[in-house]
């Protein structure tokens, strides 16, 4: 007798409070925050879960809209829009606009238990035109956006919203990827922070020196028509004397040559890597001065200067950085001469 | 008789249940980076104490009534934080709109069931339930580790100041003050066996520490009330299985479970015939004054060390005295 009581209040006590059929809950896919007229504008993609896989004609997705005076308010309008009941763990993307304050958005995120925040958070710049969207290739823009980052190696545990916002709470600067859309959704640069505050978008070159300094795989570099592909490198900080070097080493493969040189040689290979370690040093040089000028530190140089030296009151605009760039061009692909 | 085994397993067991929503996220925020080290002092320390603990003989002072009302103070104290510790966890991630009460009776109408059925049942279940723990910890180790960033290790500058003792005392009182419980119940203890289990279990937890500020940093880990299931969400097994927190959090219920089976153990048998009465008391007490309680579970969280640290206290200096008069 007391088996089947425990047995059954066991059964009958746990679970039933929260328990929800699958087509009683909208799951969420991706979530949109603007921020417009002092009004949190925020937008749920949501699976339709009605949908047949087989029918192409069914909507696979829809979204919902509310808007509010703080974020918490804008939430539960769009909640009070939605027929079922908002289901969050499946969120994979957070797509907000620059006029959104990260920090702002944060503790609502992290206290709601209902949010898990292990996804990645990207910038846009009209939310409506991404939402809205629909793509031939993947129907949820959530995840298109998701396969994107995955696709150019984004989408890894130090990127995820938790960690991004640790960044921010220490103090540094972030960067954050951009969904354009161009007949299909694209990432072509990122937006780049100083700590809260949104700086400017990279131009197409700097987010390719950026991409290699991330040790980012084939990357090309190029120099009088000749171009090679990075895919081994390494960037390291030396920190000496209250100053800090800069150390980046790659291994490049020639991608096209346009001027004679014949591979079979082992002094071509020297004349290109030293040609090319010359414009690596001059792109990353120059790259990161444009960085110091729009104060975003978003290669933590000063947060490595900081560790060494962390009495130090020096900014990132003011610091003195040394380099030491090596590119060694080592492969030659499948040819050994230019080809013309 | 109880086997060195199982003595082993249990040791691990009670060196480990008090940090649970409570001991890594007061010693994290307490330390910051800086409570890697404390723990480890901490843990070498406690170390010494309990092999000078497990020294003595306790067979006499366990049966003298200040011996019992330590003992019953310190199995009513550690149930009541496993109820805590268990319901909170379960109405702020799992049961969200289940009311506490039946997230808490469930698990203490099971611990009543473990404790009726005796003490060789509980420690079976130790034994098959340590399997899982380990596998589990094992996984949750060579995924997390591979996310470890050296930077959120620093600084990691030493500044020994109020925080930092304070780190190193409550490590001291949440490993070893539970411990007390394991040789009360096993009168023929053996030493080398519990204190392997301790350094296995410590150890867990030295290692849990590392990779909760090795991947979450120490300023976002003292931001959660949870940083080690906040830790568990982290864990991407190959890119394919992710989300499987609410599975490796059995570890962490583990330890709550046995832990509360062998406090409750304990009380049934002190109290023989009237315990259905007393564990009725306990449940309604930890159910109305603290887990519905926030004020009471905040203190509860804030002054643990404290608390446990005078029934530690009492232990060593009485046997001492004792010690000197045999």
């Amino acid at each position: 007798m007391k088996k089947i009581l425990l047995i059954l209040l066991l059964i009958l006590c746990t679970g039933c409070y929260d328990y929800n059929e699958l087509n009683e809950i909208a799951i969420i896919s991706g979530v949109g925050i603007d921020k417009l007229n002092n009004e949190y504008v925020v937008t749920y993609e949501v699976i339709n879960t009605e949908a047949s896989k087989e029918s192409s004609n069914d909507i696979k997705k829809y979204n919902v809209k509310g808007n509010g005076g703080s974020l918490s308010e804008a939430f539960n309008n769009v909640n009070e829009t939605l027929a079922k009941k908002a289901y969050f763990e499946q969120i994979k993307v957070m797509v907000i606009t620059k006029n959104v304050n990260i920090l702002d958005i944060s503790d609502y995120l992290f206290r709601n238990e209902k949010i898990n925040t292990n996804f990645y958070l990207v910038l846009c710049n009209d939310i409506d035109e991404i939402f809205d969207f629909t793509s031939v290739n993947e129907p949820n823009n959530s995840i298109a956006i998701y396969n994107l980052l995955k696709q150019n190696d984004y989408a890894n545990i130090t990127n995820l919203f938790d960690l991004k916002i640790n960044t921010l709470i220490e103090g540094y600067d972030i960067s954050l990827p951009l969904i354009t859309l161009d007949n299909e959704l694209s990432l072509k640069t990122i937006g780049i922070y100083n700590n809260n505050k949104f700086i400017r978008y990279l131009n197409d070159n700097e987010y390719r020196i950026y991409k290699y300094l991330s040790n980012k795989k084939d990357i090309l570099i190029n120099s009088n028509d000749n171009s090679i592909k990075i895919y081994n490198s390494k960037l390291n900080y030396n920190l000496e004397n209250n100053s800090i070097t800069l150390k980046y080493e790659a291994k490049a493969e020639i991608n096209s040559l346009n001027i004679s040189y014949d591979l079979r040689d082992i002094n071509s290979y020297n004349e290109l890597s030293n040609e090319f370690t010359t414009v690596t040093e001059n792109e990353i040089t120059n790259f990161i001065k444009q960085l110091q000028i729009d104060n975003s530190d978003i290669l933590n140089i000063l947060n490595k200067y900081k560790l060494k030296y962390p009495d130090s009151s020096i900014t990132f605009k003011d610091l003195t950085i040394n380099y030491d760039i090596n590119v060694k061009v080592d492969k030659a692909g499948t040819a050994f001469k230019e080809v013309k | 008789m109880t086997s060195s085994r199982v003595q082993s397993i249990l040791a691990f067991t009670l060196s480990r249940c008090l940090y649970f929503g409570l001991g890594i996220s007061f010693i994290i925020n307490k330390g910051k980076n800086l409570s890697i080290l404390a723990c480890l002092i901490g843990f070498i320390i406690g170390y010494f104490i309990l092999r000078y603990i497990t020294n003595k003989d306790f067979k006499s002072f366990s049966n003298s009534l200040l011996g019992k009302i330590i003992i019953v103070f310190l199995c009513i104290y550690i149930t009541n934080y496993t109820l805590i510790a268990f319901t909170i966890l379960a109405s702020n991630y799992y049961l969200t709109n289940t009311p506490t009460y039946f997230i808490a009776i469930p698990l203490f109408i099971v611990i009543l069931y473990g404790v009726k059925c005796g003490f060789p049942t509980i420690t079976r279940l130790s034994e098959l339930l340590i399997i899982i723990s380990v596998f589990i910890f094992i996984i949750i180790s060579i995924s997390i580790f591979v996310n470890i960033r050296i930077d959120n290790y620093l600084p990691m500058i030493l500044k020994i100041d109020i925080n930092f003792i304070e780190c190193i005392i409550s490590t001291i009182v949440y490993s070893i003050t539970p411990n007390i419980l394991l040789l009360y119940i096993v009168k023929d203890y053996n030493k080398n066996a519990i204190l392997k289990g301790y350094i296995f279990g410590s150890l867990s937890i030295f290692l849990t520490i590392i990779g909760i500020i090795g991947v979450l940093g120490s300023n976002l880990a003292s931001i959660y009330r949870y940083p080690e299931y906040k830790l568990l969400q982290q864990i991407n097994i190959l890119n394919f299985l992710e989300k499987q927190e609410t599975f490796f959090a059995l570890i962490w219920f583990i330890d709550l479970l046995i832990t509360s089976l062998i406090s409750q153990y304990i009380i049934s048998t002190i109290f023989k015939n009237k315990y259905n009465t007393i564990a009725l008391i306990i449940v309604i007490i930890s159910l109305i004054f603290f887990i519905n309680n926030y004020q009471n579970a905040l203190f509860i969280y804030n002054n643990t060390n404290y608390i446990l640290l005078i029934p530690l206290i009492i232990f060593l200096f009485i046997k001492s005295k004792k010690t000197k008069s045999l």
